[in-house]
C-alpha cells in the first residue's frame, strides 16, 4: 500500500515553515519591546528546532508515533503558557499575544492529518483553551481566532480521513480487478482447451456414422457459442473507463447466430449502434434466420454480413435454400405469417431503413437491411 | 469451398504445423501426410514457431493465433519478414478478428476455423500450397471493413487511401455471403478464374498498403528521434 501520508506530510512541512518564519520576523520586529528578549529568542529558537524534527519524524510511517504528536502539541501549549511572561504586559495587551502566532495551529494540524478529525480537534481544543486561558483579556477576536483553528483542524481532519477511505477502496478496486484479469486469463486456458476438444469432437465426429455426425454438430454449435461468449466478456478489467456502456456491439451480437449453418461475417473492431436499436436490428435479423430454418430446408445454410459505409449499416441475410417467388413471400404475410410483415419490414421501417428481399425457385433468399447511422 | 486446383506441379510439400494443443498437430499431421505433404516441424509455442521455422524453413506454415507468447499474429509478422516467399494459412479455434486480420496484412494467405470440415481444411491447405488465397466468408467480411476503415480514414485526412475496384467490392461481398468461385463466376458472367484474380488482387494491395504504412511509421518515428537517415 502506497503511504498516502508523505505527500500531505510533505505539505504540512512547507506549511509549517511558512508560519514559522512569520512568527519569528514578527518576534523580530518586537523584540527590544519584550519583558525578556532573550527567552523570546529562546521561543524563536524552540520553533525552528521543533519544525526541524517533525521534518525528519512525521516523513516516515515508522517514526509516526503517538508520542511524537504529544509531544508537539505540548511543546506548542507551554509555549503559549510562557508567553505573557516572555511578551510582558506591554506587548500582551496588543492584538498578538503570543510569543508563537500562527505557527500555534501548526501542531494540531499535523494529528489532522495523522488520525483525521476527532483526535486533532482534542489537540486544537488544548492550543485554543491555552489561548484563551492566558489571553488577558477574552474578546471576540480572540476567541474567533480560535474557532477558526478548531474548525481548520476539523476540516483537514475530515477531508484526510475521506482521502484515506478513498484510496483504501481504490487499492481494493485494482486488486479486484488485478485478480479479475489473472482469472480472465486462467479462463482463457481453460476455454481455449474446450474449444480445441470441441473443434475435435466436431471433425472425429462425422466419421463415426450418423450418432457422430449428431455429435459434431452439437459440437460445433457449443464452439459457436463459447467463442461468442468469449468475445462479449473479452473486456479490458483493468481499464473500466474503456467499456462503453452507452452502445452496443452489433458484431458481438451477431456472433450469438453463429452456427454450424449459420456464417458470421463482420468488419474487424466493434461496430457500435445505441442498444436499443441493437435489440431491433437483433430482432430482425433472428427474424430472417428463424424463416431460414424453418423454410429454407434442412440442408441450407445461411451467410450475415455486416458492413458499415458511410453513414450506413448494410446487413446481409443469404441463405442457400430452396427460395420461392417474391409473390409468394407476400403471400405469407397476408396470411398472417406476421414475421415477415411486422417484424422485418416494420422493425427495419422504425429504424428509419428499408428491408430488400430478393429471392427465386431454387436460389435461396437473401435480405439486405439498410440501416443509417449517426458517424 | 471445394475448388479445383489448376496446377498439381505448383504445389509446395514442406509444411509445418504451429499449435499449443497435440492432440490437433496429431490429428492435422495425419491427415495431411496422407494427403502427400511432409511435416518438416510442429512447434507449440512462439517461439518454438521462430526457432523451428527458422531451422526447417518449411514452404508451408500453419499457424494457430492463440500459442504462448509470442502470439500467431506476431509470429507470422515476423517470420513473413524474414522468409516473404513462405505461405501462411491461419487456422485458429478463436474467431479473433484484430488478431487474424494482423497475420493476414503481414501477408498470410487465408484464414480458416478449426471446425471446418476436415475436408474443408485439406483443400484450404492444398490451395494455399499452391500459393492461392483462402477466403472465408468471415475473413472477406473483415478485409472488406478493413478497407472501407482505411478510406474513411484517408478522406478524414483529404488524403487517397487504397481503394478497391466496385469490381472487387463486389466479389468480395459475394464471398462474405457464402458464394463458391464458381457462383460468383457464374453470377458476374467471368470465368473462375477471374474470381481467384479478384480474390488474390484484394490480398495484395491490403498487404502492400499495410507495408507502406509500416515504412511510413517507421520514418515518423525516426523523424520523432530526431535522426531520419536511420530508417532509409
Amino acid at each position: 500500500m502506497i503511504d498516502l501520508h508523505v505527500p500531505l506530510f510533505r505539505a504540512h512541512l512547507v506549511v509549517r515553515v511558512v508560519l514559522m518564519v512569520l512568527a519569528i520576523g514578527l518576534n523580530l520586529v518586537r523584540l527590544d519591546r519584550a519583558a525578556h528578549p532573550g527567552w523570546l529568542v529562546a521561543c524563536c529558537a524552540a520553533m525552528v528546532v521543533v519544525t526541524a524534527g517533525t521534518a525528519v519524524l512525521y516523513i516516515r510511517e515508522q517514526r509516526r508515533r503517538a508520542w511524537v504528536f504529544a509531544a508537539d502539541v505540548l511543546i506548542t501549549v507551554v509555549l503559549i503558557v510562557i508567553s505573557p511572561t516572555v511578551l510582558g504586559p506591554d506587548l500582551v495587551s496588543e492584538s498578538i499575544a503570543s510569543a508563537i502566532p500562527y505557527w500555534s495551529a501548526a501542531a494540531p494540524l499535523a494529528v489532522a492529518l495523522w488520525r483525521g478529525w476527532a483526535v486533532s480537534s482534542l489537540a486544537a481544543a488544548a492550543v485554543a483553551i491555552a489561548s484563551l486561558v492566558m489571553s488577558p483579556t477574552i474578546g471576540p477576536r480572540v476567541v474567533a481566532d480560535q474557532v477558526l483553528l478548531l474548525l481548520l483542524c476539523l476540516t483537514v481532519g475530515y477531508f484526510t480521513s475521506r482521502l484515506r477511505i478513498t484510496t483504501r477502496e481504490r487499492e481494493q478496486m485494482y486488486a479486484v480487478a488485478a485478480g479479475m484479469a489473472e482469472r480472465q486469463r486462467l479462463a482463457r486456458i481453460v476455454h481455449d482447451g474446450v474449444l480445441q476438444v470441441l473443434a475435435m469432437v466436431e471433425r472425429e465426429g462425422r466419421a463415426l456414422g450418423p450418432r457422430g455426425m449428431r455429435l459434431a454438430r452439437a459440437a460445433h454449435d457449443q464452439e459457436a457459442q463459447l467463442r461468442a461468449l468469449l468475445q462479449d466478456t473479452d473486456i479490458d478489467v483493468a481499464a473500466p473507463s474503456a467499456v462503453d456502456v452507452t452502445h452496443t456491439n452489433l458484431s458481438a451480437i451477431l456472433d450469438k447466430h453463429a452456427s454450424h449453418s449459420v456464417s458470421i461475417a463482420t468488419p474487424a473492431g466493434t461496430v457500435l449502434v445505441e442498444p436499443q436499436r441493437a435489440i431491433e436490428i437483433n430482432a430482425a435479423i433472428t427474424e430472417a434466420l428463424t424463416n431460414v430454418s424453418k423454410h429454407a430446408g434442412p440442408e441450407a445454410k445461411a451467410w450475415v454480413l455486416l458492413e458499415r459505409e458511410g453513414d450506413e449499416l448494410i446487413i446481409s441475410i443469404r441463405d442457400n435454400g430452396r427460395g420461392g417467388t417474391e409473390a409468394e413471400f407476400a403471400a405469407a404475410g397476408d396470411r398472417g405469417r406476421m414475421g415477415m410483415r411486422h417484424s422485418i419490414h416494420g422493425r427495419l421501417a422504425d429504424l428509419g431503413g428499408t428491408a430488400t428481399l430478393r429471392t427465386a425457385p431454387g436460389r435461396g433468399t437473401e435480405w439486405e437491411f439498410r440501416i443509417p447511422v449517426n458517424a | 469451398m471445394n475448388e479445383l486446383i489448376e496446377d498439381e506441379s505448383q504445389i509446395r510439400r514442406r509444411l509445418m504445423i504451429v499449435d499449443d494443443h497435440p492432440m490437433w498437430i496429431e490429428a492435422l499431421s495425419g491427415d495431411l501426410e496422407d494427403d502427400g505433404f511432409e511435416i518438416v516441424a510442429t512447434a507449440a509455442t512462439g517461439e518454438e514457431a521462430l526457432r523451428r521455422a527458422r531451422a526447417a524453413r518449411p514452404e508451408v506454415l500453419l499457424m494457430d493465433l492463440q500459442i504462448p507468447a509470442p502470439d500467431g499474429a506476431t509470429c507470422t509478422e515476423i517470420l513473413l519478414e524474414e522468409f516473404p516467399e513462405m505461405l501462411v494459412l491461419v487456422i485458429s479455434a478463436s474467431g479473433e478478428r484484430d488478431d487474424v486480420l494482423r497475420a493476414i496484412k503481414a501477408g498470410a494467405k487465408g484464414y480458416m476455423v478449426k471446425s471446418a470440415s476436415p475436408e474443408e481444411l485439406l483443400d484450404g491447405v492444398r490451395r494455399t500450397a499452391t500459393g492461392d488465397a483462402v477466403f472465408t466468408p468471415g475473413l472477406a467480411g473483415l478485409v472488406l471493413g478493413e478497407f472501407r476503415r482505411m478510406v474513411m480514414r484517408a478522406e478524414e485526412h483529404n488524403d487517397t487511401g487504397p481503394a478497391l475496384t466496385n469490381r472487387e467490392i463486389e466479389v468480395l461481398r459475394l464471398v462474405a455471403k457464402g458464394l463458391a468461385y464458381r457462383e460468383i463466376a457464374e453470377r458476374l458472367f467471368v470465368s473462375h478464374r477471374t474470381v481467384q484474380n479478384h480474390v488474390q488482387n484484394v490480398l495484395r494491395k491490403l498487404q502492400l498498403h499495410n507495408r507502406v504504412e509500416l515504412a511510413l511509421y517507421a520514418i515518423e518515428q525516426g523523424y520523432h528521434d530526431g535522426d531520419p537517415t536511420t530508417v532509409v
